[in-house]
């Protein structure tokens, strides 16, 4: 029994510490996986990063989770904390997201069919419009385009756009709404997925930001500052999220991915 | 309560009473074959039916969106036999409910079948009673008990199902957003009013089915069965 407890006791200090944990929507996580692994690399320290939906850890922070940033997918999470008084410093536009529709592997449509013929009796999954930004522009998206009332009977709801790709990976759904930015380069996906062009793109843009009453200002400033050099911005365009004032072209991005 | 909550209400009563019913059907023969077989192959059947006790619900949730859908061993045989896979639906959710409460609806029943004097099974089967009629004469009264706390557990622990369901259901309103789902988009969402009421409703509701089984026991003398 004692050697239990020591053995308890002594877990702390084998558990690794953190030294910036970020809470990130989940469109972001290729992006930001690549960039922590760079920062982690030139600045010697360890960054854990939590993935979930904008509308989820932006409640999080208000509730006082510790975490030192935090990246939104759309900007009213982001004003719904700033006005909370929950952030430090400016807010950062990082760019657009872009929302793609993905067919599974097992659904042999090309898109050259229309999206209405296409989705005809088709499960498609979106994410939860109550609190994910992605699935706040697949439903504009599908309002705009007119397709609502046909699709939303068939529509599934998801945690977050992670949890989309994996209900389409799985098969189970035919269809999904995913963000540009979660679909990796040269994978089969890639092949299977339309960019759809938002009347607003306004709905997916993302920002990050330092949270207020971290103990890792310093630290949280200067990733912030890291995100925001040229080669990064390079890289935001090559993992599908659009820097500000660039031209959002139907079908095509950065870099040659298609 | 707004018109969705009150659909999620009911289709969490719907599905904590399907699932019930099911499981009793399939818990009672699978309890008795478990009371009367030893060895290696009884022991691996009842760690399989007391996995979900200590798999993470999204586990469950995540085979199972695999599997019951379309391109998953069941959901493919199910459309090749021209029905619908079970991913996203009210029967894919009851399949399950059935898996995550399995447990629960076994272990009462074991224990309540344990304590039959097989003697006066022997008596009645002497004196001509068939296998049914001395399950309904004996096993069924003497068990009530037992078939009481299995089935209000199997009941209760459904109402509280969220992982397996929140991987496997889809959130679909009036087909698979039960009230757990329900509770969490709201809070999510920041709709506290919502998630309030329905969580305090969700509260009181468990705690008097608990409440009146344990009284039921207290005061039945037949049946020792305990909850724990």
């Amino acid at each position: 029994m004692r050697g239990l407890l020591c053995l308890l006791m002594s877990f702390p200090l084998l558990a690794s510490a953190t030294d910036l944990t970020i809470a990130a929507a989940s469109n972001y996580r290729l992006l930001l996986d690549d960039i922590v692994q760079r920062f982690e690399q030139a600045e010697q320290v360890d960054v854990s990063v939590i993935y979930g939906s904008s509308g989820k850890l932006a409640t999080q922070i208000q509730h006082g989770a510790p975490y030192d940033l935090y990246f939104s997918a759309n900007s009213a999470y982001m004003a719904r904390l700033e006005q909370a008084g929950e952030l430090t410093g400016r807010v950062i536009t990082d760019g657009y997201g872009q929302l793609v529709l993905l067919a599974s592997a097992n659904s042999q449509e090309p898109f050259v069919r229309p999206l209405e013929t296409l989705m005809k009796g088709k499960v498609v999954a979106i994410a939860q419009p109550k609190h994910a930004p992605f699935g706040q522009a697949a439903v504009s998206y599908l309002k705009s385009a007119g397709l609502y009332e046909q699709v939303s009977p068939s529509l599934v709801y998801a945690e977050n756009v992670a949890q989309v790709m994996h209900m389409v990976r799985s098969g189970a759904a035919d269809y999904g709404f995913v963000a540009l930015s979660l679909i990796e380069q040269g994978t089969d996906a890639a092949q299977r997925m339309k960019i759809l062009p938002l009347k607003d793109k306004h709905l997916l843009k993302q920002q990050h930001a330092v949270i207020d009453g971290t103990k890792n200002t310093k630290l949280a400033a200067r990733f912030s500052h890291f995100t925001q050099q040229p080669e990064i911005t390079q890289l935001k365009r090559r993992y599908g999220i659009e820097p500000e004032n660039a031209e959002v072209k139907n079908g095509a991005r950065g870099n040659g991915r298609g | 309560m707004a018109e969705a909550d009150w659909q999620a209400v009911w289709l969490t009563l719907k599905l904590g009473v399907a699932s019930t019913a099911i499981l009793l059907l399939v818990a009672t023969p699978l309890a008795w074959w478990l009371v009367r077989r030893s060895g290696w192959l009884a022991a691996s059947v009842q760690a399989a039916v007391a996995l979900p006790l200590v798999l993470p619900p999204t586990v469950l949730g995540f085979y199972l969106l695999i599997w019951l859908g379309p391109t998953g061993f069941i959901g493919e045989t199910l459309e090749s036999l021209g029905l619908n896979h079970l991913a996203f639906s009210f029967e894919g959710i009851l399949v399950g409910s059935i898996i995550y409460s399995l447990p629960f609806a076994v272990q009462p029943l074991v224990e309540s079948f344990r304590r039959i004097d097989d003697e006066q099974l022997q008596v009645a089967a002497t004196l001509g009673a068939g296998a049914w009629r001395r399950f309904w004469t004996i096993v069924v009264p003497y068990c009530r008990g037992g078939f009481l706390v299995s089935a209000t557990l199997s009941f209760a622990h459904t109402l509280g199902e969220f992982g397996v369901i929140l991987m496997l259901g889809g959130s679909i309103p009036g087909e698979t957003q039960v009230l757990s789902v329900l509770i969490y988009d709201h809070a999510e969402a920041m709709n506290y009013d919502a998630a309030h009421q329905l969580s305090l409703g969700l509260l009181v509701f468990s705690f008097a089915v608990l409440v009146l089984v344990y009284g039921w026991q207290k005061r039945s003398t037949k049946s020792e069965t305990r909850l724990c």
